[in-house]
């Protein structure tokens, strides 16, 4: 019971705070008893540091083997169902919108990615199947979006939103650094720094990489794609392309 | 960036606490606070955006509190 208690309700953030409190406390004892200002400030003080401190850093936090673990095993099986529908195409990101509120990736069937054009499904929460396609929604990495808020990402630079999701995955040590580059022709270059594993070599991008294509996708309120990618061992480049606005593919 | 933000705030906190009296450093950690929500909010999450806003809103009652006082001490005077 007093394990249960322990693990689950004083965390590091509370002894940090509980630490700040108590010397707070004191401070402005002290000041109090001796009448000395700088002491009644640096309690109060104490008490805004560690409710700073409370605040920004993360409650839980999971192993990161186990968490890599449990997304090579959730990309598996989508690997799996393209493989067994014989799906071959490009990944597709789509933004939210209202008929699709947590966005989406759909992989065409062939990469004639012209074939999205005649997309035109029933859609509902997590996977359906078309016979241009698979949607998938929500989109591998949505978790992350949904941590800094969706209404944060739009109406952002692509640089921003993605500046946004490498602070998040930085902070928690998913990858090094992420460069994007704006090029000519509606093609964004994006190149991730991060160790490359089995699961990168899917045709669907890992939650980490699909976050920002995501996030990408969200602040330009365009459907994008992969049309390219390249993986080295400590890096994955993308190239993106801008497919459509958001309004041409709305069901 | 959070971690910008936390040797930010803190140092913040220290440097005018020894500097200012108790109403003005109430009122200058307030600024601090304000500017660092208004940057860093793309950083924060929704939590700590919550819990940061809520000490905002604490501080402005203090703030408000100072400002009617100075002003009921001068009308008095």
């Amino acid at each position: 019971m007093i394990t249960i208690f322990t693990t689950k309700f004083i965390t590091k953030r509370l002894i940090a705070f509980i630490i700040f409190l108590i010397s707070g406390i004191i401070l402005i004892y002290f000041g109090t008893l001796y009448g000395v200002v700088t002491y009644i400030n640096l309690g109060i003080g104490a008490f805004f540091i560690g409710i700073v401190i409370y605040s920004l850093i993360p409650d839980r936090v999971v192993d990161k083997n186990i968490y890599m673990t449990t997304v090579e095993n959730y990309h598996s099986i989508l690997e799996n169902i393209l493989s067994i529908n014989n799906i071959k195409g490009n990944v597709v990101y789509i933004p939210p919108y209202y008929n699709l509120k947590k966005g989406g990736i759909y992989i065409t069937k062939t990469e004639n990615i012209e074939s999205i054009v005649n997309f035109i499904p029933m859609v509902s929460d997590g996977l359906l199947h078309y016979r241009h396609g698979i949607l998938i929604t929500p989109p591998p990495g949505y978790e992350f979006i949904e941590n800094c808020g969706v209404d944060n990402l739009c109406n952002t630079y692509p640089i921003q939103s993605t500046s946004i999701m490498e602070q998040i995955l930085k902070s928690n040590n998913l990858l090094n650094e992420v460069e994007i580059n704006e090029n000519e022709n509606n093609e964004i270059t994006l190149e991730i720094n991060r160790q490359v594993n089995k699961s990168d070599y899917g045709i669907i991008p890992i939650n980490v990489d699909s976050s920002i294509i995501l996030a990408v996708a969200i602040s330009l309120n365009k459907v994008i794609y992969i049309k390219d990618s390249e993986k080295y061992t400590n890096k994955i480049i993308y190239k993106l392309k801008i497919l459509m606005d958001i309004e041409d593919i709305i069901w | 960036m959070r971690n910008y933000i936390i040797l930010f705030l803190s140092l913040w906190a220290v440097i005018i606490g020894i500097l200012a009296p108790t109403d003005i450093y109430l009122i200058l950690l307030l600024i601090g606070l304000l500017i660092t929500v208004s940057i860093g909010e793309n950083y924060l999450t929704k939590e700590g955006k919550f819990i940061l806003k809520s000490l905002i809103y604490v501080l402005l009652l203090l703030f408000i509190s100072i400002v009617v006082n100075k002003i009921y001490d001068i009308l008095v005077k």
